[in-house]
Formats: structure tokens, C-alpha cells, sequence
């Protein structure tokens, strides 16, 4: 680690970013696909219908609720979104006399899921859908939340460390800045392409880690609350109010009219969208309803809360406007979330989030890229070398592999099957670790093309096997205007088809060992 | 409609200021340029950028919009410099017809947003 500040910072740019790298690919390519949660949400729910709008999906939420639980305590209601399919409905039962305090979650039979247009109930298959990719991504699987959180964190802030090392170790930003090199030698072009993909999209690296880091700030610097309020509780309230609990009157009456109340909502925020209602005391005259505004109105990451009178559909109070530290903080978490893009910024900030993985991946082929040039003997590298190696091949071919695995299972595992979400998730783990296996067991060059394949096919065969297990294909998507699964259809072809290129070329790498040690002498006394 | 201009218009930026390197001029137009050609090269780029970010922020107001411009102009910069490397003449030429068809879009879109209403 000695010499010149430059080299440290290199020294400090290789090692932290090969040690987090593999982790760091899994957070990048499981967080690109989270911009298309509700989408893949709806491709794993193949008995779900289509978006409609919410005020549709209001009336039949409320009608539910009125027949079903007529005197529950309280009724929560998630509308749908234009990418949403379905209603979800939560309701808590009024306590039973004797029973203290009520339990904060109710148990299954206390949800419901309503198709968005029909309000009938809908029973899709037990999978976390679109919602695993996005929770791995910060909080791990197979770790206490917490700790998985912790470990998100220690790989975000090495992130960090390594783009802010990497700008300081790369000599040539503006000189190279539209360079690359595909036909140069090995090192060089995968340098090229690492530079490529990490300078050109840098705003949004920097951005995304960042930001990341501050979604869980409360969690890894929770100095600032615990200074300024006595318990974390009183923080909670500060940040998040909600309204007085009031006592039920006995008196019966009608609920005002849910679709009027949100259309009032909505003009109270210029054409803001609802999203989460809360009704106390459904059909007695001391009902509330409170509407919580769509987090992805906003850059910033949070809409507000509006309570209305829950008989005369008054507007009672809404949450007082945050401050500028707590809108700074959400307009971070908006940015890093990105729930606020219409289709055409979503699919960008899917593209800048594939060039991070990219970025990732290049960085850590370049590590053994760099490293083999200098091997005493190339064709008997040492344990550290081939450990490296194997690692790379099987996660970079690997985590696409898993994820493809798990969209698998989703569609070949028996729909009544126990533990049937958890098998899912099992089965990218299962398929990213025989992954890992295939790399060890074959030879590097083999093994890039193999499971590079094994990558490609898992991927691209996704909508055939949908096609074959269930009603959703591409024709009838395509007949029926259903253009978000077609796009997801499309999607995965194409990027089955990437899988495939980089199957091709690591193919054809294999047979043109020469330029590049005739290169390797060229580059020496540089 | 403005926001494929926007898009157009960082391209052809980003290809005026690589036109303006040293290194990249034989290859996408054949011959080096002269210093006062470099400096147009130069301004001509930063006002292509500058463009799309207008593009941007009349489509979608000043919060989305430069949040837009800067996954637009980091795209835009990838497509240009992936072109580069393979088709470097194609390149160019792909710049120059975005810097023609961007005012046009733009133009299009006044017309159909301001008279057509």
C-alpha cells in the first residue's frame, strides 16, 4: 500500500472491490430488477387480471369490506396503481371483550386480494413475487433482517469507497472519456469497458450508492435520534403522525362515499394519485377515513396522509408539510427508489442500472484479466487466483441464472405446494450455488461458456415455459394490449439474448491466444 | 416526440464534443480538424447538451426533468461511444442526422402543442 497517494487509492479501489464485488453484482442486478416490481409481481401472479383504476378498485374494496367485516376496528385498503393488478385489503376485528390490545398484524384470514377491476376476490399463487428481488437486494435472505441490512450497508459504503478510489486511480476521465478498445488486448479492453461503463453512468453510481446508504441511514447512524428524543417511539411520531384513535359511538351510520372522498384527495394534492386508506370505525358515526398519497407522485418518497370524516367525507386535517431535512432525506430515498418515473425514465434508470452491473462485472473479470499476465506459470495459477476466478464465473452467470430459476419455479411448482414462496426463493440460491459448483468443476474458459449458456437459455425459455404452464403468453398479451407483459416477455428475450453474446464471445476468446501475448510484450516497458 | 429529441440532442452533443478530441477526428470524419472547427466542435456540444436538458425540463417540469436529462445524456454518451468503437463513420453520421431531426422534432412539437391546442 505504499507509493503515491494514486497508487493507494488503486490498491484501495482493487481490494475493496474485488472483496464486496460478488455481493455488490447480486445488490446491483436484483435492485435493476426491483424498477420492474410491480411487473414482475404481476408475471408471478398469473390469476390476476389487469390494472384498472383506483377508484374502481375503492368501490369494490369497500364493498368487500361491508359485507365481509362489517364491524372490524379498522379497514386498510392498498389501492392499485396503473402497473397494479390488485386491491389488497388488511382489516383488524374489533377486540373481542377481555382480549387487551389487539395484535398489531392479523393473522391470514384477516387479508384479502380483489381483482382491481371485477373488486371480486382473487386468489393467486403463494410467491413474493417482484417483492423478493427488491428485499434481497438491501436486506440478504437466510440472515435475521437486521443483519442482513448491516450487510448491505458494509457492501454500499465499500461501493462507495470504490467508485471515489476508482475516480482518483483513473489517470484519464476526460481523455478517454469515448474510448473503447474492443480489438485491443485483453486487459485493455476489459479496462476500456470497465471505464466505459463506470464513468459514463458515474451521476447515477454515485446516486444510487448513496442514496442507498441514506434509505438506512436510521439504521446505521441512529445517533442523531437517540440524542434528540428521549425514546425512539417519540421519533417514530414525530415522523410519522397519524391521527388521534377514536372511540367507537355505537351509533350506526353509513360510510361516505370512498371514490368521492379520494377524487377530493386527489384534488387537495393538484391531481396526486391515492394509495393507502385507512377507515376506523367502519359504519359507525365516528368513522375516519385517512388517505395516504401515492409515494411515487413526488421526487420526494412520501405523499402525506389526509383524514377525512368518515360519514360526511369532510376533510378533517392533513400531516403538516415535512421539514427541509426530512425532505431532503425522501427526496434521496424518491431518487434512490425511483418510483416517481414515468415508463420512459423507469426503462432509463433500468439501463443505468445494468451499466452498474457492468461495471461490476467488468471490474471483477479485470482483477484475474490483469493477474494472469503476471502469473509465474498461467497454467497453474495459485489457490487466490483460481478462487477468484470460479467466484466470478459462477456469479456472474450465476445471479442471472437464479433469478431466471426462481421465475421457474414459480411456474412449475404445484400451486398448492406448502412453503411454496419460500421453494421459490430457495431455487435461486439452489441455481446461483450450482452455478458456482459447474465453475469449479470445469475448466475457466469452459466454464464461461457453459454457464454463460446455461444463463442465456434459463432466461429466454422464461416465456415459453409461461406460455406452457399457464393462460399468460406473448400472443394473447399482445391480442389483449397487455403491453407491460408483453414488454416483460420481450425483456427477457433480449436479455437472454446479451447472456448468449457474452456466451459467444467468451467463446471465441478462448481461440485467439495469441494477439494477446504478442500484445502483453508490446505493453511491458509502459 | 420532445423527449426522442432531447434524447437526439444529447447524442449529437456528446458527438460534437468527441469530434472535438484530437484522437477521435480521423476516425469519424477522416481528417483532423482545424483549431477554430474545435472550438465550434466544442460549443456546438455543450449547446446540444444544454438543448436536451430544455427538452427535458419543458416535457417534464424541472424536478423530472433534470433528474430525465441525466439518465438521458449518460445513455445517449454510452450509445455514442459503444458506435464509436465498431462503426466510427456510422457514428458521425448518425450525429448529424439527430442534430437535423432534433430541431425539426422540436419544431413539430411547438407546432402541435401551441397552434394544434
Amino acid at each position: 500500500m505504499k507509493g503515491s497517494f494514486r497508487q493507494s487509492m488503486a490498491w484501495l479501489h482493487t481490494w475493496s472491490g474485488l472483496v464486496f464485488g460478488w455481493v455488490l453484482f447480486a445488490m446491483f442486478l436484483t435492485g435493476t430488477a426491483s424498477y420492474f416490481r410491480p411487473e414482475i409481481t404481476r408475471w408471478m401472479e398469473p390469476e390476476t387480471g389487469r390494472p384498472a383504476s383506483y377508484a374502481q378498485a375503492a368501490q369494490g374494496a369497500v364493498a368487500y369490506l361491508t359485507k365481509t367485516a362489517p364491524d372490524a376496528e379498522s379497514w386498510s385498503i392498498t389501492l392499485p396503481d396503473e402497473r397494479q393488478a390488485t386491491a389488497r385489503l388488511f382489516w383488524r376485528p374489533a377486540p373481542t371483550p377481555g382480549e387487551e390490545a389487539p395484535r398489531r398484524r392479523g393473522r391470514g384470514d384477516n387479508r384479502a386480494v380483489l381483482d382491481a377491476a371485477t373488486g371480486e376476490p382473487v386468489s393467486p399463487r403463494d410467491t413474493r413475487g417482484g417483492e423478493f428481488f427488491y428485499r434481497v437486494h438491501f436486506q440478504m435472505h437466510y440472515l435475521p433482517v437486521l443483519q442482513g441490512r448491516w450487510v448491505a450497508g458494509l457492501c454500499a459504503m465499500f461501493m462507495l469507497v470504490a467508485i471515489l478510489s476508482g475516480v482518483v486511480t483513473h489517470k484519464r476521465i476526460f481523455k478517454d472519456f469515448f474510448t473503447f478498445r474492443p480489438r485491443k488486448a485483453a486487459q485493455r479492453s476489459w479496462l476500456d469497458a470497465h471505464n466505459l461503463t463506470a464513468v459514463l453512468a458515474l451521476p447515477f453510481h454515485l446516486m444510487i450508492t448513496y442514496t442507498g446508504l441514506v434509505t438506512l441511514m436510521g439504521l446505521y447512524m441512529p445517533w442523531g435520534v437517540t440524542a434528540n428524543y428521549k425514546a425512539p417511539e417519540t421519533y417514530f411520531e414525530a415522523m410519522f403522525p397519524r391521527a388521534e384513535e377514536v372511540e367507537r359511538s355505537g351509533v350506526a351510520a353509513p360510510l361516505a362515499n370512498l371514490p368521492g372522498v379520494l377524487e377530493t384527495a386527489s384534488e387537495q394534492w393538484g391531481g396526486g394519485r391515492p394509495w393507502i386508506v385507512n377507515v376506523s370505525n367502519p359504519g359507525d358515526a365516528s368513522a375516519v377515513i385517512e388517505v395516504t398519497r401515492h409515494s411515487g407522485d413526488q421526487l420526494a418518497y412520501a405523499g402525506g396522509t389526509l383524514a377525512f370524516n368518515g360519514v360526511t367525507g369532510q376533510l378533517i386535517s392533513a400531516t403538516p408539510e415535512p421539514g427541509p431535512a426530512v425532505l431532503t432525506n425522501r427526496v434521496m430515498y424518491g431518487l434512490h427508489m425511483g418510483r416517481f418515473a414515468d415508463p420512459i425514465l423507469r426503462w432509463v434508470y433500468f439501463l443505468c442500472s445494468l451499466a452498474g452491473c457492468a461495471m461490476v462485472a467488468t471490474g471483477l473479470v479485470l482483477w484475474t484479466v490483469k493477474r494472469r499476465a503476471q502469473l509465474p506459470d498461467p497454467d497453474r495459477p495459485h489457490f487466490g487466483f483460481r478462487l477468484v476466478e470460479r467466484l466470478n464465473i459462477g456469479t456472474i452467470a450465476g445471479v442471472p441464472a437464479g433469478m431466471a430459476a426462481m421465475l421457474w419455479a414459480n411456474r412449475l411448482l404445484p400451486v398448492g405446494m406448502a412453503g411454496r414462496a419460500e421453494w421459490e426463493v430457495h431455487s435461486f440460491f439452489i441455481a446461483w450455488s450450482g452455478m458456482i459448483a459447474w465453475a469449479c468443476a470445469r475448466p475457466p474458459r469452459r466454464a464461461w461458456v457453459e454457464t454463460l449458456s446455461a444463463a442465456a437459455f434459463l432466461v429466454a425459455a422464461l416465456p415459453l415455459v409461461s406460455a406452457a404452464t399457464t393462460s399468460r403468453n406473448l400472443v394473447s398479451a399482445l391480442l389483449t394490449g397487455d403491453w407491460a407483459m408483453v414488454a416483460f416477455d420481450l425483456t427477457l428475450l433480449a436479455l437472454g439474448a446479451a447472456l448468449a453474446f457474452c456466451a459467444l464471445k467468451a467463446g471465441a476468446y478462448r481461440s485467439a491466444p495469441k494477439p494477446r501475448r504478442r500484445t502483453r510484450t508490446e505493453e511491458a516497458p509502459a | 416526440m420532445i423527449l426522442t429529441a432531447a434524447f437526439l440532442m444529447a447524442y449529437a452533443g456528446f458527438a460534437a464534443l468527441c469530434l472535438s478530441m484530437t484522437k477521435h477526428q480521423v476516425e469519424t470524419v477522416g481528417r483532423r480538424l482545424v483549431p477554430r472547427e474545435q472550438t465550434l466542435a466544442k460549443a456546438g456540444g455543450a449547446a446540444g447538451l444544454g438543448a436536451a436538458f430544455a427538452c427535458a425540463v419543458v416535457a417534464e417540469g424541472w424536478r423530472f426533468g433534470s433528474v430525465l436529462w441525466s439518465g438521458l445524456i449518460m445513455l445517449a454518451a454510452l450509445a455514442l461511444t459503444l458506435l464509436l468503437a465498431y462503426r466510427p463513420r456510422t457514428a458521425a453520421r448518425i450525429a448529424a442526422v439527430s442534430a437535423y431531426f432534433a430541431p425539426l422534432l422540436i419544431a413539430a412539437w411547438a407546432l402541435v402543442t401551441f397552434i394544434g391546442a
